[in-house]
Parts: C-alpha cells; sequence; structure tokens
C-alpha cells in the first residue's frame, strides 16, 4: 500500500455563516486563546485536511480552532508510537493512527464513512507541527495574538 | 507444645490465674447516657463491692476457676479464640532455618515450651474482662429497667413507697452466653440501687419486665449462604427475641449478623429450632451453607430495604440536601482513600478497599437525582448516618495513619517505607489490624447500624495501640527473661547477681499491671490517667536490664563457644594463638561490658547515667568491632557465626534501648531499616544481624503529641457524659493543621466546651436524651455565646481621651477607633441571648476593626512618645507629663503589652471565627456555609476556583493548604435557602435559568425564599412566564418542517416550548452512555474528575465558561437562527445540532470523566436537529459529546437516534 501524506491547506474565507466571537465572561481564556478563537471567527476560512487523495473540508472555526493548540502534544504520540487520534467532532471526522503506519479516516454522524491509509508518522507530525506554526503564525502578523505569546507557548509546549 | 496440649497441661493455672485476674478488675455499670446511642456509669447504681464482679459472675455457673472455668472460656470469649490468646501470652517456639547461604532463627507462634507463663492467664483474662465490659454495656441497663418494675410492681401490691428496690423477680434479656453471668451477678445483690433518687430523676418510669415476645416470620429467599427472616409480629421486634424464635435462646442473638427490623440475617443456620427449620423447608431453602450475612445483603435485592431500615428519616428532609450528602460522603471517601495510600489501600488486598462502596455511592447518586422528590428524600437519614460514619472512620484513619507516617517518617526506601518494614512486627501488624477495620467500617457503611459496632471495634483497636506495643515489648522481655533463666547458672557465679529471678517476677508483675491498664482503657480511659505513662518507664527499665542480662549471657555463651572450638577443630599452632589473642581480648571486653551493668543494676541516675556513657564508649571503640570481625573469620563454625550475629545484634539493640529517651518517630527503624544502627554500623556490617528490638516506639506513641495532647484530649471528651462533647474533639483537627493557633485554638475550644458542658448538664438533670443533631446545635450555641461572652465590645470605651498635643496622625486613629466603640458596643449586646451563627460572625468581623483601629492608635502614640522621649534626651530637659502619662501609661512598656493583648484577643476571635465557619467532616474535609465560602477562601489564601462541582447538588468542593502544606478539602454546605434555590434551578432550562438570575442575583437566598414564599412551583411558574413572554416570535419566522423523535412528550420550539416543572436533571429521567469512542479510561479528568489544563481549572458547571465548555454557545447555542445551521449543512452535508438550553452543562455531568468521544442518552428533550435533507427534528434526547484531555469539552451538540460514533 503505498504511503499517504497527511496536509493542511488553508482555504477562501468562509463566509456563508457568521459566528459570534466566542464570549469569556468568567475571564477563564489566556490571551491567546482568546485571540485566536477571534482570529478563527473573524478570518474564518475553509481548510482542506487531505490524507493521500482523499480530501475533507473543514473550517478553521470552529474545527481547527479547538484543535491547533492540542497539535504539538499529538505530534510528540505520533513520533513516540502510540496510537493517537486527530479530531473534528465539529466536522464529525477523526483520524486514527495505530501503533504502526496504519490510519483511518472515519467520518461518523448520520452518515459512516471509512478510509484505511498508510502515513509515515514523521511525516504527519511534522505536518502537524508546520500546520500549528502556520496558523498561530498568521493570527500573530494579523495582530489577533502576541508574537511574544506565541513563542512562550511553542517553547512550552514543546512544538 | 501446641496450644491444646498447652492448656490441658496447665488448665488448673489457666483457670485460677483468669479467675484471679478477674478479681483485680473493677468494672462500670453503664446505662443509656445523656446522648442517644452513648453509655454512661449511672448515677444511680454502685456496687456494694467494688471488684466483686468478676468473681461474682464466674461464681453463679460454678466456674470459679481451674477446670471448670477453662471449659467455658471459648464461648465465654468469643469470637476472641483461646489458642490464639494462650500463643499471644507464652514464649514462642523457634526453629532454625536455612536457605543454604544463611542459617536464622524464625519463632513459631503456635508452638511454645511446656513451662507455665503467668501472661497466659493475663492475655485471656483481658479478653475475658472485655467481654464481661461488653456484656455490662448490655445488660446494665435491661437489668435496670427490669428491677424498676419489679419495684414499681411491690409498691402497687404493698401500696407503700419503698427505700430499697428488690432484685428483679423476671429474668435479664440476654444476647450471648457471657450475658447470662452477667445477669446472674447482677441479681445475686451486689448492686446498690438508689431508688428513691431513680424515682425522683424519672418518675414516670415503669421499667421493663425483659419479656421475650413470641415473634412471627417468614422466610425470605436465601442468598449464597446467607439466610433472611421477615418478622410480620409485633411491629418493634427485638433482635433477641429473634433469636429465641430462630435458635431457641436469646443468648444467640450474636449470630444474627444483619439486624435491620423487620429484617434480619445470618450467615449460619445451624442450631435452628425445628419449629424454624421447618419453615425454611417449607420455602425450599437449603440451610447447609454459611455464608455472609452482611457481605451478601449489600449486594442482594434487600440492599435497599436494609439500609433504610437502619435509619430515621429526620425532619425537613429534601431531594437536594441528600444528594448534597451524597457528594459530601464521595468527598469524605476520596479522602480515606488518600489517606490510605501509606498503608497501601487500593494495592494491598489483604487490606480490603473501598473502590465498591464509591461506585454505590455514585450509583445511588445517580439514581436519586432522577428519582421523585418524595422518593429521594426517603434515603435522607440512611445517606447522613453513612456520611456521619465515613466521616467517623476517617477521623480514626487520619490518627492511625499519623501514627503511623511518625514511626515510618525517616525511612528512605518507599517499599519499606509502605509497608512500615522498618518496624517490628507486633507493630506493624497491630496497625495493619486496625487500619483494616477501619477499611471495613467503610465497606459496610452502606448499612450505618451495621457499621456502628465495627466503628467502635476500629476505635478501639486504635485507642489501644499503645498498650499493643507494650504487650509487644513485654514479650521480647519475656522471652529475654526465659532465655536467661534456662541457662544454667550456679548461685555463687557472678550471674546470680544478675536476679534473673527477680527480672521474671518483675516482668509477670508488670504484665499483668499492663492487662489491667487496658482493661480500664477500654471501660474508663480517664480513670488510666498518668499510670500507663508511668508503667511504660518501668517497662522500658526492665527491658534494658534485661537486654543487658542477655548480652552478658549471649557474650558468655559466645566465649564459651570460642573455647569449645578451640579445643575441638583447631589445632594448628598459628590458629591457636590467634583464637588465644581472641579470647584474651574477649575477657577484657567481657570486663568492661560487666562493669557497665554493674554500674547500671544501682538504679541510681548517676549510675545509670554512667553506664550508658560506658556503654557508648565501648560500642564506640574501633576495636571491638575488629575483634567480633576477627573472630567470625577465623572460626569458621556456622553455629559460632550466628551467635556473633546475634551478640552484635544485642549489643547494638541495648544502646539503642538506653537512649531511648534520645529517639523520636522513625529514627530508630529507619536506621535500623537501612542497615547502620546509628553509630553503631561497623558493628551491623560485621554481624549482618537484623535488630527487632524497638523499645523506642511505645515511647513514641506515648510521648508524641499522638498522645500528650491528641489523645488526652480525645479522652477527656470522649468519655461518659463528656462524649456529649466530642463534637470539639473534631475542632483539635483545625488546631493540629495550624488553621487556629495552638493557644487562641485552645482556649476556644475549652471556654466553648465549658459553656456546652453547662448548657448540656442543664438537659441532664431533667433526663432528656439529646440527639447528636442537638448536640452538635449546643456545640455551635456554645460558640455563639464565647463570642458574646469574649467580645471586648460591650466593654467599649473612648480610648486615650486624656492625650494632648499628640499629633495629627495620632489623633485621626484615635478618632476613627473611637468612632467605631459605639456600634461594636451594641452588636456585643445584641449578641448576648443569641444563637444565631450569623450575628457572631458579623460581630467578630465589626469587632476586628474596631480592635485593628486600637492598634492603630497604640502604635502611633508609641511613635509620637518615642519621639518626644528622643526630643527630651537631646535637648537635656525631663519629660513632664508628657505623652505617655497622659495616656495613663508609665512606659513604652505598658504600650506594647497593651498592643500585644489586643493582638492576642484577635487571635483568639480570628479562632472561633475559624471554628464557626469549618464544619470538621472527617480528617482534612471540612465543610463551610455556601454564603460563607468566599471569605474563608480568602481566609486560608486559596483559589475560588473549585476541584469539582456536584452535577447533582451544584456543590463545589475547593482544595486550600494548611500552613504546614497539608491539603484541605472544603465543601459548600447548602442551608434550607439554598436547597430550595438549587431546586427552583435544577427546574429551569438555560434561558429561563438566565432570567432568574437576573431577577434574583442581588438577593441572598434567604431573600429569594421570602420573596416567593418558599413556593418552588410559582417560583419556577413566574420565571417561566417571564421568559415565554419575551421570547414569543423569535421561532415563528424561522419556517422548516417539524418531526419529533425520543421521549416524544416534551416539545419545544417558538412560543409552544413547555417543560412542566420539575423536568431537568431531577425531573426523573435518566441518562445512560450510548456509545463511545476513542476513549483514555487511565485518565480521569471532568467537573468531577480534575483538570489537566493550564492555568487554574474551569468554572463547572457555569454554562458560560468557554474554558469548560468550548464554543458550544456559538455553534450550538440555544440563541441561534436556524440560517445558523443551514449555511452550515450546505458547506459540510452533517446534520447540525441546536441546544434548547445550557444542557450541555448536565450532558458533561452525566459523560464519564474520561477523555474520548461519547453518545449520552439525556432522557428528556434537550434540543432539535436540522438535517441535511431540511428536516428539523424537535425534541432529541441524545448528546455528542467529546472530551479533551484536559477535561474540557471539545464540542457537545444534541443528535438524533440514528447518529453514531
Amino acid at each position: 500500500m503505498p504511503v499517504d501524506e497527511l496536509h493542511f491547506r488553508i482555504g477562501p474565507r468562509w463566509t456563508r455563516e457568521t459566528f459570534a466571537v466566542p464570549d469569556d465572561p468568567l475571564g477563564e481564556l489566556s490571551d491567546l486563546e482568546m485571540g485566536l478563537l477571534r482570529y478563527a471567527v473573524e478570518e474564518n476560512a475553509e481548510v482542506t485536511v487531505a490524507v493521500g487523495e482523499d480530501e475533507w473540508r473543514v473550517l478553521l472555526f470552529p474545527d481547527i480552532s479547538a484543535l491547533v493548540l492540542q497539535l504539538a502534544p499529538i505530534a510528540q504520540d505520533l513520533e513516540r508510537g502510540v496510537p493517537v487520534e486527530l479530531s473534528l467532532p465539529e466536522s464529525q471526522l477523526v483520524i486514527s493512527f495505530g501503533a504502526g503506519d496504519a490510519a483511518m479516516v472515519r467520518h461518523f454522524g448520520g452518515r459512516v464513512a471509512e478510509s484505511p491509509h498508510t502515513v509515515d508518522r514523521s511525516q504527519v507530525a511534522g505536518e502537524l507541527r508546520r500546520f500549528q506554526h502556520d496558523v498561530l503564525g498568521r493570527a500573530a502578523s494579523d495582530r489577533y495574538v502576541d508574537q511574544a505569546d506565541v513563542a512562550e507557548f511553542l517553547a512550552r509546549s514543546g512544538a | 507444645m501446641e496450644a491444646p496440649a498447652y492448656i490441658e497441661t496447665f488448665v488448673t493455672e489457666l483457670g485460677d490465674g483468669v479467675r484471679d485476674f478477674l478479681a483485680h478488675q473493677e468494672f462500670g455499670l453503664p446505662v443509656r447516657g445523656l446522648v442517644e446511642g452513648e453509655l454512661m456509669p449511672s448515677p444511680f447504681l454502685t456496687w456494694k463491692t467494688p471488684k466483686s464482679f468478676g468473681t461474682a459472675a464466674l461464681t453463679s455457673v460454678g466456674a470459679d476457676g481451674g477446670k471448670a472455668l477453662v471449659a467455658r472460656l471459648p464461648d465465654l470469649i468469643r469470637p476472641s479464640d483461646l489458642g490464639e490468646l494462650v500463643n499471644r501470652g507464652r514464649k514462642k517456639g523457634t526453629v532454625q532455618v536455612t536457605d543454604d547461604k544463611t542459617t536464622w532463627s524464625e519463632e513459631r507462634s503456635n508452638l511454645g515450651p511446656a513451662t507455665w507463663y503467668p501472661d497466659v492467664a493475663v492475655e485471656v483474662g483481658q479478653a475475658l474482662a472485655r467481654r464481661f465490659i461488653e456484656s455490662l454495656e448490655r445488660i446494665t441497663q435491661r437489668y435496670l429497667d427490669a428491677r424498676v418494675a419489679t419495684a414499681v410492681a411491690e409498691e402497687a401490691k404493698t401500696v407503700q413507697c419503698l427505700t430499697d428496690a428488690p432484685e428483679p423477680t423476671d429474668g435479664v434479656l440476654t444476647s450471648a452466653p457471657i450475658d447470662v453471668l452477667t445477669a446472674n451477678a447482677l441479681k445475686a445483690g451486689l448492686v446498690k440501687f438508689d431508688w428513691p433518687g431513680y424515682h425522683l430523676a424519672y418518675p414516670t418510669s415503669v421499667g421493663n419486665k425483659q419479656v421475650a415476645r413470641h415473634v412471627d416470620f417468614w422466610v425470605e429467599p436465601a442468598q449464597n449462604g446467607t439466610y433472611w427472616v421477615r418478622v410480620s409480629s409485633p411491629a418493634d421486634p427485638l433482635p433477641e427475641e429473634v433469636a429465641v424464635a430462630l435458635f431457641g435462646d436469646t443468648a444467640k442473638t450474636s449470630r444474627l449478623a444483619v439486624v435491620s427490623p423487620p429484617l434480619f440475617g445470618f450467615g449460619d443456620a445451624s442450631g435452628l429450632r425445628p419449629e424454624a427449620q421447618a419453615r425454611f423447608a417449607d420455602a425450599g431453602v437449603d440451610t447447609t451453607r454459611t455464608g455472609d450475612a452482611t457481605a451478601e445483603g449489600m449486594k442482594g435485592p434487600l440492599a435497599d430495604e436494609i439500609a433504610l431500615a437502619q435509619s430515621k428519616v429526620p425532619a425537613g428532609s429534601d431531594k437536594v440536601g441528600v444528594l448534597a450528602t451524597l457528594n459530601e460522603s464521595v468527598t469524605v471517601l476520596d479522602s480515606f482513600a488518600t489517606t490510605g495510600a501509606v498503608f497501601g489501600l487500593g494495592k494491598d488486598p489483604t487490606l480490603g478497599g473501598v473502590t465498591t462502596v464509591r461506585d454505590r455511592l455514585v450509583k445511588k447518586q445517580t439514581e436519586l437525582a432522577t428519582a421523585t422528590e418524595e422518593a429521594a428524600a426517603k434515603w435522607a437519614g440512611q445517606v447522613k448516618d453513612q456520611r456521619l460514619i465515613l466521616s467517623q472512620a476517617l477521623d480514626g484513619f487520619v490518627s492511625l495513619v499519623e501514627r503511623f507516617e511518625g514511626m515510618t517518617q525517616k525511612v528512605k526506601d518507599a517499599t519499606a517505607k509502605l509497608g512500615g518494614f522498618n518496624l517490628p512486627p507486633y507493630v506493624r501488624e497491630a496497625m495493619h489490624s486496625a487500619a483494616a477495620q477501619y477499611v471495613d467500617v467503610v465497606a459496610t457503611s452502606f448499612f450505618p447500624a451495621t457499621a456502628q459496632p465495627k466503628l467502635r471495634a476500629a476505635d478501639l483497636a486504635n485507642r489501644l495501640l499503645p498498650v499493643t506495643i507494650l504487650e509487644g515489648t513485654m514479650a521480647a522481655i519475656q522471652r529475654t527473661v526465659d532465655d536467661a533463666l534456662a541457662e544454667k547458672r550456679k548461685k555463687d557465679s557472678d550471674h546470680a547477681s544478675y536476679d534473673t529471678e527477680g527480672m521474671r517476677k518483675r516482668e509477670v508483675e508488670l504484665r499483668a499491671r499492663l492487662g489491667a491498664i487496658k482493661v480500664r482503657l477500654i471501660e474508663n480511659p480517664l480513670s488510666v490517667g498518668d499510670e500507663l505513662a508511668e508503667l511504660q518507664a518501668e517497662i522500658v527499665d526492665l527491658q534494658t536490664e534485661a537486654e543487658i542480662v542477655a548480652n552478658m549471657d549471649q557474650l558468655d555463651v559466645a566465649w564459651q563457644a570460642l573455647d569449645d572450638s578451640y579445643s575441638v577443630w583447631f589445632s594448628s599452632y598459628a590458629t591457636t594463638i590467634k583464637i588465644r589473642n581472641l579470647k584474651m581480648l574477649g575477657d577484657i571486653f567481657h570486663a568492661e561490658w560487666k562493669g557497665i551493668f554493674n554500674l547500671w543494676k544501682k538504679g541510681d541516675k548517676a549510675s545509670r547515667d554512667l553506664a550508658k556513657s560506658q556503654l557508648d564508649t565501648l560500642r564506640a571503640k574501633p576495636a571491638l568491632a575488629w575483634y567480633f570481625g576477627k573472630l567470625r573469620e577465623t572460626v569458621k563454625s556456622a553455629q559460632t557465626e550466628i551467635l556473633i550475629g546475634k551478640i552484635v545484634a544485642m549489643l547494638v539493640i541495648t544502646v539503642v534501648t538506653m537512649g531511648v529517651g534520645e529517639f523520636v518517630a522513625g529514627w530508630v527503624g529507619a536506621d535500623l531499616a537501612a542497615g547502620a544502627a546509628l553509630s553503631g554500623r561497623a558493628l551491623l556490617a560485621v554481624g549482618g544481624a537484623e535488630a527487632l528490638t524497638m523499645t523506642a516506639l511505645s515511647q513514641l506513641v506515648l510521648d508524641t503529641d499522638h498522645s500528650a495532647g491528641h489523645v488526652a484530649w480525645e479522652f477527656a471528651t470522649n468519655f461518659a457524659m463528656f462524649s456529649a462533647l466530642r463534637k470539639f474533639s473534631a475542632f483539635a483537627e483545625l488546631r493540629k493543621l495550624g488553621l487556629i493557633g495552638t493557644a487562641s485554638g485552645q482556649f476556644v475550644l475549652l471556654e466553648a466546651m465549658g459553656l456546652a458542658k453547662d448548657e448540656i448538664a442543664k438537659y441532664a438533670r431533667t433526663g432528656k436524651h439529646l440527639t447528636m443533631e442537638e448536640i452538635g446545635q449546643i456545640t455551635v450555641q456554645s460558640l455563639v455565646m464565647f463570642v458574646a461572652l469574649n467580645g471586648v465590645g460591650r466593654l467599649a470605651q473612648p480610648i486615650l481621651k486624656g492625650v494632648r498635643g499628640s499629633g495629627i496622625k495620632f489623633g485621626t486613629a484615635r478618632a476613627a477607633a473611637n468612632r467605631a466603640a459605639g456600634s461594636v458596643k451594641a452588636m456585643n449586646k445584641a449578641l448576648m441571648g443569641s444563637k444565631d451563627l450569623n450575628k457572631a460572625l458579623e460581630y467578630i468581623k465589626a469587632e476586628r476593626a474596631w480592635v485593628e483601629l486600637k492598634i492603630k492608635a497604640y502604635d502611633q502614640l508609641e511613635i509620637d512618645a518615642k519621639a518626644e522621649a528622643e526630643a527630651a534626651r537631646q535637648s537635656g530637659k525631663k519629660v513632664k507629663g508628657g505623652l505617655l502619662e497622659q495616656a495613663g501609661m508609665t512606659s513604652l512598656e505598658d504600650v506594647a503589652n497593651m498592643k500585644a493583648a489586643l493582638g492576642e484577643h484577635i487571635a483568639r476571635m480570628d479562632a472561633a471565627k475559624t471554628v464557626l465557619t469549618l464544619r470538621p467532616l472527617g480528617g482534612r474535609v471540612f465543610g463551610t456555609p455556601r454564603a460563607r465560602i468566599g471569605e474563608v477562601l480568602d481566609q486560608l489564601g486559596a483559589s475560588k476556583n473549585p476541584v469539582t462541582t456536584d452535577g447533582w447538588s451544584t456543590v463545589r468542593t475547593y482544595e486550600a493548604k494548611s500552613p504546614d502544606g497539608k491539603k484541605i478539602t472544603i465543601i459548600e454546605e447548602l442551608d434550607q435557602y439554598d436547597r430550595w434555590m438549587v431546586k427552583v434551578q435544577k427546574s429551569l432550562d438555560g434561558t429561563e435559568l438566565a432570567k432568574w438570575e437576573e431577577t434574583t442575583g442581588r438577593n441572598t437566598p434567604k431573600e429569594v425564599y421570602d420573596r416567593y414564599s418558599g413556593d418552588t412551583d410559582l417560583a419556577v411558574r413566574t420565571v417561566k412566564e417571564d421568559v415565554r413572554e419575551a421570547a414569543v416570535g423569535s421561532w415563528e419566522s424561522e419556517g422548516g418542517r417539524t418531526a419529533h423523535e425520543g421521549a416524544g412528550t416534551a416539545h419545544e420550539g417558538a412560543g409552544t416550548a413547555h417543560e412542566g416543572a420539575g423536568v431537568g436533571p431531577a425531573g426523573g429521567t435518566f441518562a445512560n452512555v450510548i456509545a463511545s469512542a476513542g476513549v483514555d479510561t487511565n485518565v480521569t479528568v471532568g467537573s468531577r474528575g480534575g483538570w489537566r489544563g493550564s492555568g487554574d481549572p474551569p468554572q463547572w458547571p457555569n454554562p458560560k465558561s468557554t474554558k469548560a465548555y468550548g464554543h458550544v454557545e456559538s455553534t450550538h447555542g440555544p440563541r441561534l437562527k436556524a440560517r445558523h445551521f443551514q449555511g452550515r449543512i450546505a458547506s459540510t452535508g452533517n446534520d447540525q445540532g441546536q441546544w434548547s438550553g445550557p444542557h450541555w452543562v448536565e450532558a458533561e455531568g452525566r459523560t464519564p470523566q474520561h477523555p474520548g468521544r461519547y453518545i449520552v442518552e439525556m432522557g428528556r428533550a434537550i434540543g432539535r436537529v436540522y438535517r441535511a435533507n431540511a428536516e428539523i427534528v424537535e425534541g432529541v434526547t441524545r448528546a455528542f459529546v467529546q472530551r479533551n484531555p484536559d477535561g474540557s469539552i471539545n464540542s457537545t451538540y444534541p443528535v438524533t437516534n440514528d447518529f453514531v460514533l
């Protein structure tokens, strides 16, 4: 079975639905978390998730915004060879990476579909890190988040 | 010789010895006490001749010693085993064990020499005395009732007032074989009864004739070798009456393991009366098996009925209160599990476990949360009683663990520390046994009445630990002395001076005294006083002496062995020279040793100090270590090597023993376990021996905080009439944790206890029995009274009036203090005679502010006075009529004293405040009123983010740290107004809840309660109407087809949404996890499971918490319009769910506390789903929930029944 690569691609702006910026009335979120949310909502865009030739379309908000800060530990687990899931529940999508090179993309919910793939875990981990840097970098360059906060987060999360 | 043969051989000594031991014991006459469920000595019953009971009881059945008594012992001491007691009391046999490399001696607990040890009789006598104490606790009240009944009947018959009540004419109900002896003795005229006094105190009492009534019952199905009967008549059957019906004898009552009238359970059906046997046969029950009735009862179909029957439902109970109490139990239990980790709880199967209990509690929470108000409220008594049992078990367990930690604190090896392997086996086993008893209490707590006696037994085992440890020490002395005696010594030899026979006599005498103290500790701890400490000192002395003597013997044996070796094996010249040199060196050490021993024998302090010092010197001599090493190397004989090892060990032990006063908890054990006995490292290395004696332990237990302060406190508040004040002893934990100052805390508690005692004494004079609830109220009231009486506000006067000419700062500070004085004075006056806790707290707050202002004024006075003095010094003029004089003071020291006194007062009032706001729930778990939680957390410097929030009762739990870093758990307590608010809130959906908060957020729960006159329905109806009015029309413009599914009855939508009052998490529906995927059960996180994310935990269960619930409100919230979902559907092709209210909070609560994806059945309508085919499915009842690894919710939305993971 050929080895498929995972890729995240940020596409055009998403305008079909305007979400309200999630509020943080209790002041629980950090500046980075809140800024990232604002970026994802106000600059919402389609994001293509591709594994080999299969592609799925998800959104910066609410899909990627809920995942992006967790990508570093997922990448670390991939590199350690332990089973791990990449989950996009708003789009009812989950990519499961087994202990070896096997991966399964599953669409759940009302219509269920699965597609098995063989992946290179190090490529997947690298792509997750690249994508995380990409999203955070965009949010920083658009001044939604502070560059220093991003740097500190990346350093702390081992990204 | 094994125990049965030993008993047969020494039957006369054993029987007579037990009789004699009993004859020296004084027993009490306990009756129902002032506090419900507690016993106390009766003021109306006294022994005519003290210490006459034991002999009279035995004589009444012809068992006054020897064989006759021994024959009855197995029945009388049950559940203790005679053989085990005999083995405990005598010297153990030893056997040589080898593993090819090493040979060592091991004890055989079932074997011992064929020698009579008087300690055996003490051991058995103690057990029998304990059974008599228990028997008197059962029988004395019955005897009193029977005697009263007889007196009343006699007075009626003779129509005259008797001055002396005759002995009962009818029998006294017995519950165990030993009760027969007890009843006989009581009725034999030993007891003086102050009948006139009793009659005056209880004029309406007519006693009780103690006649067992006939019992009708039917047989319930058996459960795994356990048997169950349900009594149909009488309505209030006594267990003794059931015992008669089943076994034909009230003395067999103890066979009923579960007593929950009308249900009774037992695990052994042998000996049933033929009639009863026939009933079981008719019911098709096989009675040949045996089982554990408590355990089976808890697992079986009768469990709930049994549990409910063991408690009374308190007045004013409600569902929210029940759920809150269950939440407390879970928290207390979690604390128990954490505390027990040092004993290996959860890992050591011999200790038992508490996970089953926790699972049952959580299950009961879920069950009652969805039950009706009435069904849930009927559990109020059981959950309260179970929580009390758990709290008390935690208290005892914590004190046990603290003792254990104290003894192992210096141990570095984690395994040794966990198992306490640095401790001697008898200490380790005693502690393990007490720990297992507490775990068993917890395991049984679902049946509170069944757990209660187990709790008492566990507490007793805990309380007796110092004695148990001393018993172990005595056993070691017994062996040492016996070994010394066994050696053949000539009368005119040096060994005669050792007086081993004298030591033996002292050992026997001390063991008997220790036994007597143990009996008194069981019955009346207060009567022991300092005796135990004094006895301990004597035991330590004897042990030291015995070990020195033993060491001398051992050294002699070693040297003798050396001589033997010389003559038998070694013939070469070189070896002979070596041996001879070693012998010479050994003689020198021997002489030095003997000198030390002689010094010790003198007995005076100076000689003993010198002996100790010389022994230290001897032990530290490198030549001694070299000598033993060389000896072992030269004499290659296994037997001699063992002897050398033994000598070295004994030498080190003696050093340890002699220095016992210097040791602190854990030190000795740690060093020995680490293989280096203090500075005797070299000796141990040479000897390769294990030193096991731990004389210091008894000292540790008796002389540390656990005994001197804590135990004394426990005793003072725990016994007899003062058991009513036990409530206060729990507050001592606050002192221990450093949450209140030692001196100020003690002052507050002792003063308040005094006030409570006076209050309780008033009740005592009326003959009333107080419930624990009432005692709790008196406790709080006495603390309020303390605040009122000790408040200095009532004495408030303007201060420092006469001071003129000081600066502006002083004038301002004085004015502020004097302004505050007026209001404080009024508050103090109002508090007098009040029992209001809140008023007391308000007063403390105001008084503190006032006193602080006063201190500031004195601070300024001090500054100004110093400046004045300095100015005078520089000018060389004397100050006349200066500031201090104007203030009525003579020196700056007076100012400092005044400030110190004010500071001390603040500390006392702070302590009172802490005691008033923190209710001990066991160990380091405290409850605090919801209204006070903020200030309590501030006071403790704790985070205001709860660690858990109970979704059912909304109770939040917080964590704080004591000054010494110990974790403290604080649980919110709901008063009746808080509970009412929760009840209303649980009947509202998210929109309604927001409206409710909008209209009531600024009021106290009591104000809101009063606004609606406590009418839940009215409050719910009002808020729903408010919301409905505001919402009409908001949905109708959205269009789309509608469909219904799921529960079907709840229809939600524009203008037509209706949810009946009471529908909600607590509205009578039940949730299940329908499916799950990607679950990581190794991680427990969530609102009840903990937080693993960054920063503080989210604010569960606030629906507005973005950190907890993510963006759910933005993406699936109830306020979104249909077009939002239609746009998303068009892009993704996925169905989209919308919540009808903030039910995601409940969905999270019902989702397992592990990361993963779940479909949860909510059991009621929670929202709608927009289908990709434009259909709208209303009233869906399931939710998709994805939990992140940190515990937060990644995503959650309503789904249809065809949604799969």
